[in-house]
Parts: C-alpha cells; sequence; structure tokens
C-alpha cells in the first residue's frame, strides 16, 4: 500500500514539473522584441507576440509613406484637421489648405509683412497661428547703429497678438521671462509656457492669466486639461481652473525627456488629442506612436518607432493629424510621413538585422532608421549596451559579444569603434568588405581603406574621419613636421611672449590628449609591442611643450580654464575638436591651436566655423607636427560579420552608410571618407547655402559675434588638400593609448621623471601585450 | 524468478538515477567534451590544428605569469588557512562556551564580494584609511603588497567556515580516546600527533579540497578591486582566461583551461593517495 502511495506520489511530482513548464522551451517569451510591437496589429489565433517563429503570426501594421510639401511651404510650423480640411502653417507663416489628405495645397492667408519678414529671416522666439486666424507672437530685434549696422549687444524682447482682423495688440510678460513653448486649445484661445511660469492669453485685450507658476519646457493641451512638460509632468485643470492629479503611466512614459528643453519649433516628442477624442492622448516619439488613456495605467503601441522615420535621431516632431484611416506626422525639416494601417503584412518583419556598437551613436542611428524605412521586410535594431543606465562595463559587454560571436549568434553588422580589430579579423568574425565597396562605384578615400587592409582583403571601414592639425600663423607654422620642431616652436614663442596661453592647455592630460594626435600612430611596433623610444621622445618633448605653456599662464587665465573645463561623468574631458580649440583661442587670444578637423560643412562645429574662425584669427592650418605619419582619426568603423544570416543585407546596410546618398540627405556628424559624398556635400552646400551666428566672448568679457556661412570653394579645396595628404589612420591600441595618457600626466607634473613614467606604462600594457 | 526481480530492481535502480545522470551529462560532460575539442581547434571556425593550442599556452609569457601566481597563492593561503583554523577550532573545542557562537564565525562567508571590495577600496586605495592612519600616500592594491591583501582576504573570508568544519570533525572523535592516551601518560602533543590528527584524517581531505576551490573565488575581488590588469604578482589564472574570452582567444582558453583541470584533478589525486597510503 505504501508503496503503491510512493509510486503515485512520485507520477503526481512528475506530472507537476511537466505542467508547471520546466524543460520545456516553449513560453519563455521568446524574443523580446515581439511584446514591443503586439499592439501594431490585430492578431489571428493570438492575444500577443508577433514573433516571426510563431506559427499563428500577428498580422497587421502602419507603413509609412512621403507626402511631398510643395517647395513655398518649406518648413511647416503646425498642422491641424478642421471641417474644410486639412491645414498647415508655413515657415512664413502663411496657412495653406488641403481638402485631398495632402496631396495638394492651397494658401488660405498670410500673416502681417513685418511679421512675416520676421518669420523668414528666422528671428522670432516663438510663433503660433490658430484656427481662427489670430497669431501669437515672440521676436527679439537688434538695434542698429547710426550708420544703420546691427548692433548685435543691444535687443529688444517683442511679443505680441495678432488678431484676425489685422489689428495687434502687445503682451506684457515678466522681464525675466523666457517663452519655451506656445499652445492653443480647440476654442483657439493660446497658451504660453515659460521657464517659471505658465499663462493663459485672452483673446480680446491680450492680458496674460497666471496659470501655474512652474517651469514649462512644452505644452499640450488635452480636451479640459493643459498637461504642463518641465522637470515633471503636471497636469492643469482648464474647467476647474487648478492643478489635476498626477498621470502615473504617463509620466513615467515621459520620464526621459522631461528636464530637457531643445527647439520651440519642434520636439523630441509630442502628445496630440484628436478632437473625436476626451481623454485618449497619443504621444509620438522615437520609440514610436502609442495611445494613453488619461489617468489609465498603459501606453497601447500603435507604430513601433524603429520600423520607421521616427527612430531617426536626426528628426523631431512638429505636428500630428489623425485622420480616418491614417495618421499624418509632420517632421522637423518639413517632412510630412503618412501612416496607413495595412492589415495584410505581418506586425513585425519577419526578417531580423541586429546592428551592434559599444556606445550609442546618431549617425549608426540614423543609418538605421533610413536603412530600415528603405527595408520595410526586416525590423533592424541597433543596440549600444554601454552610455545608458544599463550599468555594464565595457568588458561585461565584450564579453556579451564574444559569447554570442562565439556561438554564431553574433550580431550582423558590428560598429567596431573602441573594439579590437585586428583581433576579430584574426579570428575571421569579420567578412570581406573589398566586393561590397568596389561594387557600388563611389570613390573612398584610399589611404582609409589601405589602413584597414589586412591579408588582401578589407574587412571594416569607418564612415567618418578627422585629421590632426596645428593652427597659427602661416608663416611660423608652415613646414613644421616634427613633435621636436613644434617644442621649439612653443619655446620660442614663450621667449617672445613671457605672459599668455599658446596653446588653450591648462592642464597635463589636455596636452597629452591633443599632443598625441598627431604621435600615436608611432608608439606600437610591428610586431605588436610597446616602441619604447617613441613614447620616451613622445613624454620628452610633451614636457616642453607642456612647460612652455604653464610657464607663462596668469591666475585669471588658470582660473577660466578651471571654470570652462567640461566634465563627463564627473570626469574633466579633452575636447579636441578644431572648432572648439579656436574657441580657445579666440577667448585667450593666443597665438596657436591643436584639434581635429573633419570635412563636415553643414555643422555649426564643422568646417565651417572653423573656416570662419581661422579667418578671424588672421591663422591657417597644416598637418599637427608628430612622431607619425600624418593620420587621421577614423569613426564609425562599421563591420560585417562574416557568419551573419543575412550577410548580403548587411552588406547593402554598410555600403548604404558609406554611400553619398546617405552622407548628403542626413547630414552625418563626422567628415565623410568618401569623395563623392564630399563633393556632392559641397555642390549642395554652394547652391542652398547656410549661414547661422556664433558668439564668442574673450577672457575680458568683449562678445563677438561671427557669421557663419558656406566655405568658398577656396577653403574647400584647401580642406580637400589637407585629406588627400592624410596617409591613413591612426590605429594605436586604446589600451597603450590611455596608459601614456595616465603616466605620462605624472611626468608632466613631475610626480615622476619621464624613464619611470615610461617604465610605468610598460608594466600597465606588458600584461594585455603579452597576453 | 529471483534473477528477473533483481534485474528488474536493477532497471528501475536507473530509473531514478536517469535525471541526475541527464543532467551531469548535459551540463557537465558534453560542456567539458566540447572544451577538450575547442583546444585542438581553432577559435571560431574550428579548423583542427594538433597541440598548436597547447604549445601557444604553454610558451605564452603571460600564462606563465598567471599559472605562477596562482600556485604561489595557493602554496601560501592554503596552509595558512587549515593551520591557522585547526588551531582555532582545537581552543574552541577546549571552551564550550564559544562554539555557541559558531554562526557569527560563518558571517564572513555570507558578506558579499562587492561589500569586500568596497571595504578593501576604502582602506588600501591611496586616499584609503590605513595610509591616512600611516600617513602614506601607497597604493597597496598597486604594488607588491597587493598579493599580502589577497591571501590576507582569502584567510579572513574562509576561516570562520573552514574552523566550523574542523570542528565537526574533532567533535566526532570518541573522547574515550584521549582519556585512555591520558591515562597512559600520553602528553597533550602526542594526543594530537598520534590520536586527533589521524582521526581527522577523513575531514582533512574534504576541507583541503574545499578550501583550494574555494581559493580560486577569490579572484572576484581581485577582479572588482582592480579590473581585468590588476598589480603583476595578483594577475591569476581567471584574470588571463577572462581577458582571453573577451578578445575572442577561445582556442587558448579552452587549452588553458584543460591543462588546469588536469592539474587539479592531478592534485586532487595525489592528496588522495597521500591520505590513503596514511591510512595504511
Amino acid at each position: 500500500m505504501w508503496k503503491r502511495t510512493k509510486k503515485i506520489l512520485a507520477l503526481g511530482l512528475a506530472a507537476a514539473l511537466l505542467l508547471t513548464g520546466c524543460g520545456s522551451s516553449e513560453g519563455l517569451g521568446g524574443d523580446s522584441l515581439t511584446g514591443q510591437t503586439g499592439a501594431a496589429g490585430n492578431t489571428e489565433g493570438q492575444d500577443s507576440g508577433g514573433s516571426a517563429e510563431n506559427d499563428q503570426k500577428t498580422m497587421g501594421r502602419y507603413m509609412e509613406s512621403d507626402i511631398a510639401l510643395p517647395e513655398e511651404i518649406n518648413f511647416g510650423r503646425d498642422m491641424w484637421l478642421t471641417d474644410d480640411g486639412l491645414e498647415l502653417v508655413a515657415w512664413d507663416g502663411s496657412l495653406y489648405r488641403s481638402q485631398d489628405q495632402g496631396q495638394n495645397w492651397q494658401m488660405v492667408s498670410q500673416v502681417p509683412e513685418k511679421l512675416q519678414e520676421r518669420l523668414t529671416a528666422g528671428a522670432e522666439s516663438y510663433f503660433l497661428r490658430n484656427q481662427a486666424g489670430d497669431t501669437i507672437a515672440g521676436y527679439i530685434e537688434f538695434s542698429k547703429d547710426e550708420a544703420g549696422n546691427t548692433n548685435y549687444d543691444s535687443y529688444s524682447h517683442f511679443h505680441n497678438l495678432y488678431l484676425a482682423d489685422g489689428s495687434s495688440i502687445p503682451l506684457e510678460l515678466s522681464g525675466d521671462d523666457f517663452i519655451h513653448t506656445v499652445v492653443c486649445d480647440r476654442e483657439g484661445v493660446f497658451y504660453l509656457g515659460s521657464s517659471s511660469r505658465v499663462y493663459r492669453v485672452n483673446g480680446q485685450d491680450g492680458s496674460l492669466e497666471v496659470l501655474a507658476e512652474v517651469r514649462c519646457d512644452y505644452l499640450s493641451v488635452c480636451g479640459k486639461y493643459l498637461l504642463i512638460q518641465g522637470s515633471e509632468l503636471q497636469i492643469y485643470d482648464l474647467e476647474e481652473n487648478k492643478m489635476a492629479e498626477q498621470d502615473t503611466a504617463l509620466s513615467e512614459f515621459l520620464e526621459p525627456w522631461l528636464g530637457s528643453y531643445g527647439d520651440v519649433n519642434s520636439r523630441p516628442y509630442l502628445l496630440y488629442m484628436p478632437q473625436t477624442e476626451h481623454e485618449g492622448v497619443y504621444v509620438l516619439s522615437d520609440k514610436g506612436l502609442y495611445h494613453h488613456t488619461l489617468y489609465g495605467s498603459t501606453m497601447e503601441q500603435l507604430i513601433d518607432g524603429s520600423l520607421c522615420s521616427m527612430s531617426d535621431p536626426l528628426k523631431e516632431f512638429v505636428s500630428m493629424v489623425q485622420l480616418e484611416d491614417a495618421f499624418l506626422v509632420l517632421y522637423s525639416g518639413g517632412q510630412l510621413k503618412k501612416y496607413v494601417y495595412d492589415p495584410t503584412i505581418s506586425a513585425v518583419p519577419e526578417n531580423f538585422l541586429r546592428v551592434w556598437g559599444l556606445y550609442e551613436n546618431d549617425d549608426i542611428g540614423r543609418v538605421v532608421s533610413a536603412f530600415g524605412q528603405a527595408h520595410p521586410d526586416f525590423y533592424i535594431t541597433y543596440e549600444h549596451p554601454l552610455g545608458e543606465d544599463t550599468g555594464m562595463t565595457r568588458e561585461d559587454a565584450m564579453k556579451v559579444l564574444s559569447t554570442e560571436l562565439a556561438t554564431g549568434n553574433g550580431p550582423d553588422v558590428l560598429l567596431l569603434d573602441d573594439l579590437p580589430y585586428d583581433t576579430y579579423v584574426e579570428k575571421g568574425v569579420l567578412a570581406d568588405l573589398t566586393a561590397t565597396l568596389d561594387g557600388t562605384g563611389e570613390r573612398y578615400m584610399d589611404t582609409v581603406r589601405a589602413s584597414y587592409e589586412r591579408n588582401g582583403g578589407q574587412y571594416a571601414m569607418p564612415m567618418s574621419m578627422a585629421v590632426p592639425v596645428l593652427m597659427g600663423d602661416k608663416d611660423k607654422i608652415r613646414g613644421l613636421a616634427s613633435l621636436e620642431q613644434l617644442a621649439e616652436l612653443a619655446e620660442a614663442a614663450r621667449a617672445s611672449q613671457p605672459e599668455g596661453s599658446l596653446f588653450g592647455f591648462g592642464r597635463a592630460e589636455d596636452a597629452l590628449r591633443l599632443l598625441a594626435i598627431g604621435s600615436m600612430g608611432s608608439w606600437m611596433d610591428q610586431n605588436g609591442g610597446v616602441n619604447r623610444e617613441a613614447i620616451q621622445e613622445f613624454l620628452t618633448l610633451s614636457k616642453r611643450i607642456y612647460e612652455a605653456q604653464i610657464s607663462g599662464l596668469t591666475a585669471k587665465e588658470q582660473e577660466s580654464m578651471e571654470t570652462l573645463q567640461m566634465y563627463m561623468d564627473g570626469k574633466p574631458v579633452t575636447r579636441t575638436e578644431a572648432s572648439h580649440q579656436l574657441s580657445n583661442a579666440l577667448y585667450f587670444h593666443q597665438p596657436y591651436a591643436i584639434g581635429m578637423i573633419d570635412n563636415n560643412l553643414s555643422t555649426m562645429g564643422g568646417y565651417s566655423s572653423v573656416v570662419e574662425m581661422l579667418k578671424m584669427l588672421e591663422m591657417d592650418f597644416v598637418p599637427m607636427p608628430g612622431q607619425s605619419q600624418f593620420q587621421g582619426q577614423a569613426s564609425n568603423i562599421l563591420a560585417v560579420n562574416e557568419a551573419s544570416k543575412v550577410k548580403e543585407q548587411a552588406l547593402e546596410l554598410v555600403a548604404y552608410a558609406l554611400s553619398t546618398r546617405f552622407v548628403e540627405d542626413s547630414y552625418m556628424y563626422g567628415g565623410s571618407t568618401n569623395w563623392d559624398a564630399l563633393d556632392a556635400q559641397a555642390a549642395k552646400e554652394q547652391e542652398e547655402g547656410y549661414s547661422a551666428c556664433m558668439s564668442f566672448m574673450d577672457i575680458e568679457g568683449n562678445e563677438q559675434i561671427i557669421a557663419v556661412g558656406t566655405p568658398a570653394p577656396e577653403a574647400i579645396e584647401a580642406l580637400r588638400q589637407l585629406m588627400e595628404t592624410c596617409q591613413g589612420i591612426s590605429q594605436c591600441d586604446s589600451r597603450v593609448f590611455e596608459a601614456v595618457i595616465e603616466e605620462g600626466q605624472k611626468a608632466l607634473n613631475g610626480e615622476l621623471t619621464v624613464e619611470e613614467a615610461v617604465k610605468a606604462i610598460e608594466k600597465k600594457v606588458d600584461l594585455y601585450l603579452a597576453e | 524468478m529471483r534473477k528477473s526481480r533483481k534485474k528488474r530492481r536493477r532497471s528501475r535502480g536507473l530509473w531514478f538515477l536517469a535525471p541526475s545522470l541527464l543532467g551531469v551529462g548535459y551540463l557537465v560532460l558534453l560542456p567539458t567534451g566540447d572544451v577538450l575539442r575547442r583546444s585542438f581547434a581553432t577559435a571560431l571556425s574550428g579548423q583542427w590544428v594538433g597541440f598548436n593550442n597547447y604549445r601557444n599556452v604553454l610558451t605564452n609569457e603571460a600564462f606563465r605569469l598567471a599559472a605562477g601566481n596562482t600556485l604561489r597563492f595557493l602554496a601560501l593561503c592554503l596552509p595558512l588557512l587549515l593551520i591557522l583554523s585547526l588551531l582555532l577550532a582545537l581552543v574552541i573545542c577546549r571552551i564550550p562556551r564559544l562554539e555557541r557562537f559558531k554562526a557569527l564565525y560563518l558571517l564572513p562567508m555570507a558578506i558579499p564580494a562587492a561589500t569586500v571590495v568596497l571595504v578593501w577600496r576604502l582602506l588600501f586605495s591611496q586616499q584609503g584609511f590605513l595610509n591616512a592612519w600611516l600617513g602614506t600616500h601607497v597604493d597597496y592594491m598597486g604594488e607588491r603588497t597587493a598579493l599580502i591583501i589577497l591571501v590576507g582576504s582569502y584567510v579572513w573570508k574562509n576561516l570562520g567556515y573552514t574552523m566550523v568544519l574542523w570542528l565537526a570533525g574533532l567533535k566526532a572523535i570518541p573522547g574515550e580516546y584521549t582519556e585512555a592516551a591520558r591515562v597512559d601518560g600520553a602528553g597533550r602533543m602526542r594526543c594530537f600527533f598520534r590520536i586527533i590528527l589521524p582521526n581527522l584524517k577523513g575531514s582533512a581531505y574534504t576541507i583541503t579540497v574545499l578550501s583550494l576551490l574555494n581559493a580560486f573565488k577569490s579572484f572576484r575581488e581581485a577582479y572588482l578591486v582592480s579590473g581585468a590588469y590588476p598589480q603583476q604578482d595578483i594577475y591569476l589564472l581567471q584574470h588571463l582566461f577572462q581577458n582571453w574570452y573577451t578578445r575572442l582567444d577561445m582556442d587558448k582558453l579552452a587549452a588553458g583551461a584543460i591543462l588546469l583541470a588536469l592539474v587539479l584533478g592531478a592534485l586532487s589525486l595525489l592528496l588522495q593517495r597521500l591520505w590513503d597510503r596514511a591510512g595504511d
């Protein structure tokens, strides 16, 4: 009897184990991606999921398409839906209407001429038009001297309400208030959000009512609620005229963006409530489009951002409209996109392509987004384990990557920045890119390509590169080639100028990092060991240059350098961009500067601003004198996993990232390694023009404004020649580089002699190199 | 009839053993076999290279340094721990009141490695308490003192636990043996060497093997304090293996792991042989 009982008990336990799922791989969650997008479609026979591996696929997804806006609209400022159709406010404030869901547009009305001028010139600090035709705007006006020249030091702020009947009423804001945002509700009432208050504007007399005294970066009207987004999300009840309860789910969802304020015309996320809804709100972000019922507990995803333009880090949101069967989204840059639900395709693309890099990189984010739009059948993910709140170290991330690569489940595309290229080539991890790059027909920089050639193949290619330059008086820097000559120049400069900064660095670490960019290529020998003599010479000469710089710094300069020091994660950061170093030169009235220059023509920190600052300082640039050949620094180094199951598409993605099409359209931050892209970008810049203003202050507090524009053809030619003289990419091992910087500082500060520092460096990297 | 019942009983026994055999096979034997295979092949492509990986490992300077350091660490900390804990167990055995605090002795074992590391940093860093007390400015974890700190930490952490194990062994020795010896005129030392130590033989083998295995766990602390490349004296085999793994040197890693397993296996067998011989 007892035996039988035991048998039954044993069988019962075994059955219980099986039923609870032990040993079964099903039900463990499958792919983490699928849960995200389950809401995107209706499910056939299954409530959640959407995995490609599931037998019964979740069907239905919103598909993105472009709607071309007429050229005269330029960048849209706002868009809404009325009974008469879709209405859009153009960059100059004119109102356009479309009765065919955005295909054709007719101008309906314009704003007063004076305001239109200001808007066209981009002089407004905020602007909004309501459906009734009233307009609210704020702008800055600079005073002019007797000769009619603009005096940038003297300006006034104006705030006006322009009524549809043509009259205008000035608004009276407190002097210290800076308007961050403006919205209007369905009745056309304007609300202003400033750095410390939220106002309601009386449309009759322009009087302002303070609703709340809180910081407000963005405002959204959702039915009877005003959503105030500052350092936290607060809700104001417009009917009860008091603050309402917090919406926990929405607050948590918006938490990553709260507290940051950007452009007044566009936002990193958007809250939108259509006319038909009273409690429901749509949230548009890089994660996708979500629906949320106010005070509800869930955020329901309707569109997965990674499957469309929403995830593009370059794009921000201007406005959104819900049509009967689609959503229209107006992006910054004037792009209008339509999202139509297609029930016939799977909710999640059936093919997966993974892009992996240690750190988050906006350029790669844009590549992924743009490539994903062109390949709707692929779910492309971009993973970057560091730089988020993951708590992961570089070693941890690399171990995870090693596991994946060793088991054949590695990412399809690898971003090799700060990863060991030679190790991966040696282990056969990377695919040969030679045929892919040759097949594109584009002219990539030969010296860059040569730097990545191993055993007859090329296994990686950087998207961008920058080259180190010495900037200063043309006659003095011309012909300098070695670090020794630079040290002599520094000492001579100090002799003739006993006081004042020469190069802009105040810390030994900054000096070493700047000087290293022209020398680090020589720190390793051909056998992969440390070149002791080269490091010793580098530290000796760097010490001479550093001492020349430090010996003449005034107390005020030292104090300013400490104040200007940038920190990241509590650690001081060395900025090596030429534009930054030149702004230092302007600040300290320096004769020289050292920095990295890239061939980016279209961003403020790029070549355009370098050209203008050089002009202002009467400086020129030459390749950075150093111990090694003139070599550049690469970034966004792309490679493809040899074992990728979608190798063809992975290679295609790499080719796309390097292509003229991508570089030209998406304005990459760094300088392209593709001559064709550089030429196309230059031609486009010349054609479209580019103008901006940069403001600088010197150590005495004098402000200077520099107008930055498209570089002249001869400036572009000078850059081209600089790039052409570049001998390749410097590939110093990051561990050796950091050891030199860490121990070298002690030598420059006098804690160690140069010889002791070299020994400490060797000791530090010996183990690493011996492995 | 009886034979078939025996057979049935044996097969029933096998059924009961099957789950654990399957588990061991899948989780231990199969991976071991895979590591053995990889030790004769290239890292990712899996091409056969014979003993090349072993040759590379044995000629690798980092491996030789790490193996030497690991041996030195074991040679220092094992005898120290075993002797100290036995002496303490003998003392506590004589003072029954102290036995009540057994749980307290195990406390260092319960302290998480992260906390230990934090204390290390507070104590031994250049800006740490030790420097403040001594008025010095030494990075104790970056100097040769690192090994002493590592050994000290291992002994501190395992002393209570090992002592409790010895106590269990000591309690198992019948009191009559020592009493009879005393009556025959044997002194304390004679009782210890002739009666207690031989009777502790069974426990000693288990305690030594456990302490040996625990010694390998000290890597956690060393890694958390000094990272992948610590002071040369505390650069252990685990540091090297981890770095090889990170750099995808699976071939060298597999060969190194097999060599280490062989050494540990040989050491265990040697210990057992010594114990058996001492028993004869």
